[in-house]
C-alpha cells in the first residue's frame, strides 16, 4: 500500500476519490459544527457571544501547528530517503499552512479584543504562531526562488527542519520572558474549565477541518504532480481520457 | 565508465547535451535525476567554467590555499617556478581580478598541475586560451598521463588523439 | 588543522583586501545605534529600557546583513566548488569560514556594542553584560545566518529572501539576549535566559557546520 502510494502515478489516480470524499465530509462537518457552535450553544458566562470565535480559532491554530510538524517530518523523510512524494507534500501543504496560520491569527485578534481588551499581546502563544506564519511564508518563498526542483526540495526540507526546532524554543523562551513582564490575564480563556456543551461542536469542527485540509492538500498535490510529470506518458494519457 | 591510468576520455556533444552536467555528477557536485553516481577516484582535480581562484588574492596566494585544501606541500618557490612555466611570471604580485581571462585560465590549469590529483576533470579547458595556451594544455595532459594520471575532458574542440576514448552525447 | 588554518588565513586576507566592505556592517551598526539613541529622546529611564533591545536588534541586523556575503564571493569565482570537491576538506574549511566571518563581524560588533550603548545612558555593568551577551549571541546568529546564506547562495536576489528565512530563526536568540540584559539591569535572576542562550549556541555549533556541507553541495546543482 505504502509502496504503491509512493509512486506518483498511483498516488495521482488513487487520491482522486479521496479528495472527493474528504471535501464532502469536511465541508459537511464544518457546516454542522459551525452552525451548532453559532446558533445552538448558549452564550458563555464571562465572554458572552465572543466565545464562538473559538470554533474557528482553536481548530485553525491547532491545525497550523500540525501542518508545520507534518512538513518538517516530510522534510526529514525527503532528506533521508529522497522520496519525491514527500517533496510534493511539502509544496502542497506550505501555502495551506500559511493560510491556516493567518486564519488563526486573524480570529485570535478578533477574539483578543473582547476578552483581553487588546487586539494583540506578545505572549508565548501569539509570538510562536506569528513566527509560524513567517516560517510558512519562508518555505513558500524559498521554493519559488529556486528554479531547480531538486535543489528547492532539499533547501525547503532543511528550512522546515530548522524551523521545527525553533517552535518549542520560542515558546519556552517567551514564557520565561513574560512571566515577569506580563500579567497572567492571558490564560483567562484557558483557565475556565470548558463545559461539554461548548466542547462538542469544537471537536466536530476540529475533526472536520482536519479532513477538509487533508482534502485540499491532496488536491494540491495532484495538481503539482501533473505539473511535475507533464512529460511522462501517464499524465498525457490521463489528459486524453478526461 | 572506466578510466585507466594514463587514459583520457573526451566528452563530445553539442551545447546542452549534458557534458558539463555529466562532469559535475562525476564530481559529486550535482545529483543525477535518476540513478546513482559513485566515483572511485582517489582524488579529483577540477577546472570548470568558473576559475576557482579568488579575485582578490594573487595567483600564488590562491594556489597556496588550493594546495593546502588537498594537503599538498609545495613551496612558494615551486609555485612561482610553475607559474613562470605557464607564462605567468609577470603576474606574481597582482590580484586575479586584474588578470585577463586567458591568464586566469592558465593560472587555474597551473594550480591543477601542482596538486597531484590522480584524475582530472576539465570542462571546456580550451575556452579563452590562446594557441600557445592550448599547446601548454596538451603538454600538461601528456605529462599527467605519463605519470599515471587519467583525465576526463568535456570539450567541443577535439583535444584527444584518435586512439583515446570518445563519448559523444546527444541532445535529449 | 592545516586546512582550517589556511582557510581562516585566506578568508581574513580576502576581507582585508576587500577594504571598506569589511567595515560596512560595523558602520551600519554604529550608525543605526546612533539613530536610535537620538530618536529615543532625553528621558533617561525610557532610554535605558529601550537601549538594550535597540542595541541588540541593531547588532542582529548588522550581523544578518553581513551574512549574505559569506559564501557569495566563493560561489561566484568557483572556489566553493573546490572546497566541496574533497569531502574531507569541506568540514574544516567551512568551520574556518564561519570562524573568520565571526571574527570579522560578530566580534567587532560585540566590542563596539558598549560604545553604542553609552548613547543610551546605560550603566557600565549593564554595558558589560550587553557586550557579553552579544558576544555569546553573535556566533549563534552567524551559524544560523550561514545556513540561510547557504540555502540562497547563487540565487541572485538572495538578500531580501535571506532576511525572510533567517529572521524567524533569529528571534529566540534576540529574545534571550535581551532577556538576560533586562533581568540583569533590573537586578533579577537571569540564569535561565543565559542557559538558553548557551543552549542555542551549543546546538547551532554542533549542527550547522555539519549541515552546511550538504546544503552548499546542493547549491552547486543549478
Amino acid at each position: 500500500m505504502f509502496h504503491r502510494m509512493a509512486s506518483p502515478e498511483h498516488f495521482f489516480a488513487g487520491a482522486r476519490l479521496w479528495v472527493f470524499w474528504l471535501y464532502l465530509l469536511g465541508v459537511t462537518g464544518l457546516a454542522i459544527g459551525s452552525a451548532w457552535g453559532l446558533f445552538f450553544v448558549p452564550p458563555e458566562k464571562y465572554q458572552g457571544d465572543s466565545v464562538r470565535i473559538m470554533y474557528l480559532h482553536v481548530p485553525a491554530a491547532h491545525l497550523a501547528q500540525m501542518i508545520y510538524i507534518a512538513i518538517a517530518v516530510a522534510g526529514a523523510i525527503h532528506i533521508i530517503w529522497r522520496l519525491k512524494m514527500a517533496d510534493v507534500f511539502m509544496a502542497a501543504a506550505a501555502p495551506i499552512g500559511a493560510i491556516t496560520t493567518a486564519l488563526a491569527l486573524i480570529s485570535g485578534i478578533m477574539w483578543g479584543r473582547p476578552t483581553w481588551g487588546v487586539w494583540w499581546i506578545w505572549d508565548a502563544r501569539t509570538t510562536s504562531v506569528l513566527i509560524l506564519f513567517f516560517l510558512f511564508f519562508g518555505l513558500v518563498a524559498l521554493r519559488q526562488a529556486i528554479g531547480r526542483r531538486e535543489r528547492a526540495a532539499f533547501a525547503v526540507s532543511v528550512l522546515a527542519i530548522a524551523g521545527a526546532i525553533n517552535i518549542p524554543i520560542i515558546k519556552y523562551s517567551v514564557e520565561w520572558f513574560t512571566t515577569l513582564h506580563q500579567p497572567a490575564s492571558i490564560e483567562l480563556g484557558r483557565n475556565i474549565a470548558i463545559d461539554t456543551v461548548f466542547l462538542l461542536p469544537l471537536f466536530v469542527n476540529l475533526a472536520s477541518l482536519y479532513v477538509f485540509v487533508a482534502g485540499v492538500i491532496l488536491a494540491n498535490m495532484r495538481v503539482d504532480l501533473v505539473n511535475r510529470y507533464q512529460t511522462t506518458s501517464w499524465v498525457s494519457e490521463w489528459f486524453r481520457n478526461n | 565508465m572506466h578510466v585507466q591510468e594514463g587514459e583520457l576520455i573526451e566528452l563530445n556533444g553539442p551545447n546542452g547535451s549534458g557534458k558539463t552536467t555529466l562532469l559535475r555528477i562525476l564530481l559529486g557536485l550535482q545529483k543525477p535525476d535518476r540513478g546513482k553516481a559513485i566515483c572511485y577516484a582517489e582524488s579529483i582535480g577540477f577546472v570548470g567554467h568558473r576559475p576557482g581562484l579568488s579575485g582578490l588574492l594573487t595567483l600564488v596566494e590562491n594556489i597556496r590555499w588550493n594546495l593546502s585544501l588537498s594537503q599538498c606541500v609545495v613551496s612558494d618557490k615551486e609555485i612561482r617556478h610553475r607559474l613562470a612555466e605557464f607564462g605567468l611570471n609577470q603576474c606574481f604580485t597582482v590580484s586575479v581580478n586584474e588578470l585577463s581571462a586567458g591568464q586566469v585560465k592558465r593560472g587555474a590549469l597551473c594550480a591543477l598541475t601542482l596538486a597531484r590529483h590522480s584524475l582530472w576533470a576539465l570542462d571546456e579547458p580550451m575556452a579563452s586560451l590562446d594557441s600557445q595556451g592550448e599547446e601548454l594544455l596538451a603538454s600538461m595532459l601528456d605529462v599527467h598521463r605519463n605519470n599515471g594520471g587519467a583525465a576526463i575532458v568535456a570539450t567541443h574542440i577535439p583535444i584527444a588523439s584518435p586512439t583515446d576514448e570518445h563519448i559523444v552525447l546527444g541532445v535529449a | 588543522m592545516r586546512r582550517f588554518a589556511a582557510t581562516l588565513k585566506r578568508d581574513v586576507l580576502i576581507a582585508i583586501r576587500s577594504g571598506v566592505e569589511m567595515l560596512n556592517p560595523l558602520a551600519f551598526f554604529a550608525l543605526t545605534g546612533v539613530v536610535f539613541a537620538i530618536v529615543f529622546g532625553s528621558d533617561l529611564d525610557t532610554r535605558q529600557i529601550s537601549g538594550i533591545p535597540a542595541v541588540w536588534t541593531t547588532a542582529l541586523f548588522a550581523n544578518m546583513l553581513a551574512m549574505e556575503g559569506i559564501f557569495r564571493r566563493d560561489y561566484d569565482d568557483g572556489t566553493l566548488a573546490h572546497l566541496l570537491l574533497d569531502k574531507t576538506a569541506t568540514l574544516p574549511a567551512i568551520c574556518a569560514k564561519l570562524g573568520a566571518h565571526w571574527l570579522l563581524t560578530g566580534l567587532p560588533i560585540g566590542v563596539l556594542a558598549p560604545i553604542v550603548g553609552v548613547g543610551f545612558g546605560l550603566p557600565p555593568v549593564t554595558l558589560a553584560m550587553l557586550m557579553a551577551t552579544i558576544l555569546i549571541g553573535t556566533p549563534a546568529l552567524t551559524l544560523i545566518g550561514a545556513m540561510g546564506a547557504a540555502l540562497v547562495v547563487g540565487l541572485g536576489r538572495g538578500g531580501v529572501l535571506l532576511t525572510l528565512l533567517v529572521l524567524p530563526l533569529y528571534v529566540p536568540v534576540l529574545l534571550l539576549g535581551i532577556g538576560v540584559c533586562h533581568q540583569f539591569h533590573a537586578g533579577a535572576v537571569y540564569t535561565p535566559q543565559l542557559v538558553g542562550l548557551f543552549a542555542i549556541l551549543t546546538g547551532t555549533l554542533t549542527a550547522v557546520p555539519l549541515a552546511l556541507g550538504p546544503i552548499l553541495r546542493v547549491s552547486q546543482d543549478r
